[in-house]
């Protein structure tokens, strides 16, 4: 009976690690593990019913089930694509988030800071301006080249003679996002055209996206995910310092050679289905690490389920603050982002 | 990096105005520009011009044009006004440059006709996106420039009043009616009675459509467009497209034609998750840029439920010339469209359950 205290639900807060290290972490982190869980499931609900139609949960809940021929029930089934969009899309940024701050041991980095976005802009702006591709179907195929080729090229640049360290792949990033991002400026104002379908783009939407689209993305996501679900001891060692991560027994190179076509699938699946969405790659690591700590075991999942759910709820959020017009996701995740990051340059200075 | 987010909600709301306007951008397929028909002749007819005609001040919401003799060289922006302008014999030297349901010239095909069959020369283009090239216009030498039916700003009319008198809105910008942009632009060319009688007959030629399909009369219609995905925005009265099929005896679905227009439009944006409002509508128009564009849209499940498009008696206008021409009632478009256009909306007719 002793046990009746532990066994409880936490109340308040989480508590601190104690020197003990695995098993009271566990204990409030799993019962926080299946909250995160809940709020996601939540998020998902309030993604089918809300919007310029409002449908009621119960009314949600019987479409998905027994679907009659209301008008009500078409209205969910087209908000499917795009929840199905922010669930995954929403966890290939924020994984794909914590890969890249773990790899460049950068806590400001982002998934862009490998050329992700500028590479997937880039092919997609010279597709639209040339060869006058254009609609859902040829975006993606457009996107996804431009995004490994710049993550291809960061990589080279940044690596050495001792392969890649932090420092030169966060340079090689900013270099390479000028550059390609020059070139984009270019063709875009260039051409009024291509202006006009690029900053539809490059905003980042859920909206009226195609429900075939999540069928083409998913092998590079599943692909992705799968990836970065084998980096979190490497990651923790690497977070020691090469030389020690070396000392340990980690194979340094190996677990960024994994981490970036790791991050770069996730990304660039995630960039080439919905557009460039800002911040949520670089706050959700953040929000999740304030209550694991650094552990990479805790901070991979705690992502993946809280990322989805962030991107989900500023989806609701972006379709009922301007009704009947709707704002897009890219829009509100940047205006919820950047606190976030202000927070957490204030807390890095703490620390320093 | 790029900052997205305040430049394209500007960018956007450009667009949305863009859009409203039917102005449909980002199309521009880049046509040649013709080289600017020889400056000398000059391509203005004085026939049928008024006696005491000139001189003329036309009042717009801008300012005032005084016209003192009739015009040689007219320019023209907006909608409609090239149109009318010709067929009162008066071919201009500069127009608009069309980027939607135009031809090889820059110009809509009815006016292209009409200009080789009186034996005119070609007009130059400019553009006027994302701003009005003045240099152009100035290089036309113009005496007369002819905008009642466009969005110019109250600082681009000073800027093209500077280079000759020039005639806009005279109520709200993009929404000035059919007969009375005509009646301004007869009263700028001093051809009044003539300008008149094309209205009376104009209003007799779809007078005559009207009593020639009785089924039209009891059928309720909406035009919506719904080119973006997971949009929907329906014309309201006001809006050319509008007016053209209740000339033909077609009633507004009255839900419909109840829905507040959003602010400086004619349109009310609605989103197509309330595609449920257009369940009481005979007839459906709308248009797409191309067929691909169609299949998209068509593709959305609610989209596809609306009853309208699941019986057919619906009219999705694919074709971008029928779509601008069937947006104007001018002398050049209506004979131009409507042969054509009342064919489908009888077909269409004909399916409503």
């Amino acid at each position: 009976m002793a046990d009746t205290a532990t066994a409880a639900p936490p109340r308040a807060g989480l508590s601190q690690s104690g020197p003990r290290r695995a098993s009271p972490r566990a204990r409030t982190l799993l019962p926080a593990l299946a909250l995160a869980g809940g709020v996601l499931l939540f998020a998902v609900f309030l993604s089918l019913s809300v919007g310029q139609q409002h449908v009621p949960l119960g009314t949600v809940w019987q479409a998905l089930v027994s679907p009659g021929h209301a008008y009500d029930d078409t209205v969910v089934q087209s908000r499917i694509p795009r929840t199905l969009l922010g669930l995954l899309c929403g966890a290939a940024l924020s994984v794909s988030g914590v890969v890249v701050q773990g790899l460049t041991r950068n806590p400001l980095g982002d998934p862009g800071l490998l050329g992700v976005n500028v590479g997937a802009s880039a092919t997609l702006v010279t597709g639209i301006a040339f060869f006058s591709a254009g609609t859902g179907q040829e975006r993606v195929w457009l996107a996804l080249p431009g995004a490994f080729a710049a993550t291809a090229a960061v990589f080279a640049l940044g690596s050495g003679r001792r392969g890649a360290t932090p420092v030169r792949l966060v340079l090689a990033g900013a270099v390479i996002t000028a550059v390609v991002g020059a070139y984009i400026q270019a063709v875009s104002l260039s051409y009024p055209q291509v202006f006009d379908d690029y900053r539809f783009w490059v905003v980042g939407s859920l909206a009226g996206r195609d429900a075939s689209l999540v069928g083409q993305v998913l092998p590079y996501l599943v692909l992705g995910f799968a990836l970065s679900a084998i980096l979190p001891s490497s990651l923790n060692a690497l977070a020691l310092g090469d030389d020690t991560a070396t000392a340990l027994g980690a194979k340094v190179g190996r677990t960024r050679l994994i981490g970036g076509v790791a991050a770069a699938l996730l990304c660039a699946g995630s960039t080439a289905a919905v557009g460039p969405i800002s911040f949520v790659g670089l706050a959700v690591p953040h929000i999740v690490r304030s209550f694991t700590g650094a552990d990479h075991r805790w901070l991979m999942p705690f992502s993946a389920l809280v990322g989805p759910a962030l991107l989900l709820l500023a989806d609701v959020l972006g379709r009922v603050i301007a009704a009947p017009a709707e704002i897009e996701v890219g829009v509100i995740t940047a205006f919820l982002g950047a606190p976030v990051l202000l927070l957490a340059v204030r807390r890095m200075r703490g620390r320093s | 990096m790029f900052t997205p987010t305040a430049l394209s909600k500007t960018a956007r709301r450009i667009a949305a105005v863009a859009v409203a306007a039917g102005l449909v951008i980002g199309l521009a397929a880049c046509s040649t520009p013709t080289s600017a028909g020889s400056s000398a002749s000059s391509s203005s007819s004085t026939s049928g011009t008024d006696k005491g005609a000139f001189p003329v001040t036309i009042k717009s919401a801008l300012g005032s044009a005084t016209i003192t003799k009739a015009p040689k060289r007219v320019v023209t922006i907006g909608w409609g006004s090239t149109d009318t302008a010709i067929s009162l014999g008066v071919v201009p030297v500069g127009i608009e440059k069309q980027t939607f349901g135009n031809d090889s010239t820059g110009d809509y095909p009815w006016d292209t006709a009409a200009i080789k069959k009186m034996g005119g020369a070609i007009p130059a283009t400019f553009n006027v996106y994302p701003d009005i090239d003045v240099s152009a216009i100035a290089a036309l030498n113009p005496d007369l420039i002819l905008a009642p039916q466009s969005g110019i700003t109250a600082a681009q009319y000073k800027t093209l009043s500077a280079l000759a008198p020039t005639v806009a809105y005279p109520g709200q910008p993009w929404q000035t009616k059919w007969d009375t942009q005509m009646r301004l632009i007869g009263k700028a060319l001093g051809k009044t009675t003539l300008v008149n009688k094309q209205i009376a007959d104009l209003k007799t030629t779809l007078a005559n459509y009207s009593t020639k399909n009785p089924e039209f009369k009891g059928l309720t219609f909406a035009y919506v467009y719904s080119a973006q995905p997971g949009s929907l925005s329906i014309y309201q009265q006001g809006d050319p497209r509008v007016e053209v099929i209740k000339a033909l005896g077609l009633t507004e679905t009255p839900s419909i034609a109840a829905l507040p227009a959003s602010k400086d439009t004619f349109t009310s944006d609605i989103g197509l998750e309330k595609a449920n409002l257009l369940d009481k509508t005979d007839i459906l128009f709308t248009w797409f840029n191309d067929e691909a564009n169609e299949k998209q849209i068509e593709a959305q499940p609610l989209f596809a439920q609306i009853p309208a498009v699941k019986r057919g008696s619906y009219v999705p206008n694919v074709d971008q010339k029928l779509a601008m021409a069937s947006t104007f009632i001018t002398p050049l478009s209506v004979p131009y469209a409507l042969p054509r256009y009342v064919k489908m909306i009888k077909k269409a007719a004909s399916n409503v359950g």
